[in-house]
């Protein structure tokens, strides 16, 4: 009678062990694929504000550029790298072809500068080009940094008892930081006066 | 690798401890003492009557310092925490000076970045804001700041896409959603799991060992290893009050970054401010100087 009592009392411990780790194990699932996904959607929104920028820039810059000799050569190169955006099969090359478009616009400087009109519409173009743009880089900027917030606490999360071995069960697999290609961290600098 | 690890503990920290900004008490919060009584009232009049019309949330914000941060990461920042605009519209505004810094941002939600554009907010800093404020006359550039949105924004046609939803009684997403409350608690059961098997453990063991001390170190010697030396169950003993907890040495920092929010101000602030909608921004809008 003891004996028995004492069998049904393990089993009973045992059943309720396994069925608080099939449980446990569902919400550790849940939590890193909720995790997952939010990188996922984090990324998203930085290929969109990407998007956004290359659809929009050129736009603008051809109002401030329209009629100097540089004009074909400045909305070419724009062209050009929006299309390699476009075309690129992984983040480095779209990260590189954003690094071009970066590189076309700073061209667009040096011939403000150089060619110095004096007339208002002109500042105005080159008001709202400006604004435009830092508009754009911040956004950039915003999505990228909460992108890097969600990779990093999703890999926290994998990295981490009980995660870790939930993830390699899973087979969840580190998120990599974005980093943006060498010199491109800081925006061409806009900040000099035109009157 | 290790330096990988390293740099993500430090983000994960830096993010978690990185600032303590200030609290909404209203559509004004006038930190700085420069708006002044008679405009703050004007304002609050007029943004709480736009927010009946429209569901667009304008928030004011003036700090003496940005504690050393870009204003446009404080900004972003500030509505994040403060959810500005309506959770599912996006649809707000936040207007933020700093005067010590000389620097001000208007910060655009999502949901308005269409209508209210880089740069309308440009010009409204520009020739709105920025001569008032050459003259200290900072109530009076705010409040012509926000009777220039409320103007962009009703004349650009905007309308949120879901103008603010009846409370139709339960429907059968109130029901999912219980259920799903009900799954999601489960976790709670488990924080009783280090009790209960441990006990369950020491009498079966009492029973045929029937030797107190042995079984009573078979069982409860890996329960305590547990909840010392794991993530979860030192996360399970903290939050049981610190039972088994000896060592000063873990700091949740979930725990206190909840904990500095959660400081009751809502409540404590006497009036009937429950707080801004959910909305959200991605860095639309423009910063100026003066």
């Amino acid at each position: 009678m003891q004996t028995k009592k004492g069998f049904v009392i393990i089993l009973a411990a045992l059943a309720g062990f396994v069925v608080l780790g099939i449980l446990f194990t569902i919400m550790q699932y849940n939590s890193i694929q909720s995790l997952n996904l939010e990188v996922d959607n984090a990324w998203s929104k930085v290929e969109t504000v990407y998007q956004e920028r290359f659809d929009l820039i050129p736009r603008i810059v051809q109002s401030v550029v329209a009629q100097t000799e540089a004009e074909t050569e400045i909305l070419k190169n724009l062209a050009d790298a929006r299309a390699r955006y476009l075309s690129a099969r992984n983040t480095d090359e779209k990260v590189a072809a954003s690094a071009d478009f970066d590189n076309a616009i700073s061209t667009v400087f040096p011939i403000v500068l150089q060619e110095n009109y004096p007339n208002i519409k002109f500042a105005e173009a080159f008001k709202d080009f400006r604004t435009t743009y830092e508009g754009q880089e911040n956004r950039v900027r915003v999505e990228r940094n909460r992108y890097n917030d969600a990779v990093t606490e999703y890999n926290k999360v994998i990295k981490t008892f009980p995660g870790n071995f939930f993830a390699s069960l899973f087979g969840f697999k580190e998120r990599k930081l974005f980093e943006a290609a060498a010199g491109t961290e800081k925006a061409p600098d806009l900040d000099f006066k035109i009157n | 690798m290790h330096f990988r690890t390293f740099l993500m503990l430090f983000l994960f920290f830096s993010v978690s401890f990185a600032q303590n900004y200030p609290q909404s008490i209203g559509y004004v919060n006038d930190y700085a003492d420069i708006i002044g009584e008679g405009y703050e009232v004007e304002l609050n009049t007029l943004i709480s009557a736009f927010e009946k019309n429209t569901t667009v949330e304008i928030a004011v914000l003036t700090v003496n310092s940005l504690d050393g941060l870009d204003i446009e990461t404080y900004a972003v920042e500030i509505y994040k925490e403060w959810g500005i605009g309506q959770k599912n519209e996006n649809n707000g505004v936040l207007i933020l000076v700093a005067l010590n810094d000389q620097k001000m941002r208007i910060e655009v939600g999502y949901g308005l970045e269409g209508v209210l554009t880089d740069i309308h907010t440009k010009d409204i800093i520009d020739n709105i804001i920025k001569p008032k404020f050459k003259e200290e006359k900072y109530g009076e550039g705010i409040y012509n700041a926000v009777l220039a949105i409320k103007q962009i924004i009703e004349t650009g046609g905007y309308e949120p896409s879901l103008v603010a939803k009846q409370d139709d009684g339960l429907d059968i997403f109130d029901i999912i959603g219980g259920l799903f409350i009900v799954i999601f608690s489960l976790p709670f059961l488990l924080f009783l799991l280090p009790f209960v098997l441990p006990l369950v453990l020491f009498a079966i063991l009492e029973i045929y060992v029937g030797n107190l001390f042995i079984s009573a170190t078979i069982a409860f010697l890996p329960f305590i290893f547990f909840m010392k030396f794991t993530n979860i169950g030192r996360s399970i003993s903290k939050w049981q009050g610190g039972l088994f907890n000896t060592s000063g040495g873990w700091s949740d920092t979930s725990g206190s970054w909840s904990g500095g929010y959660s400081g009751g101000s809502w409540s404590s602030s006497g009036s009937s401010w429950g707080g801004f909608g959910g909305g959200m921004s991605g860095g639309g809008g423009a910063s100026g100087s003066w």
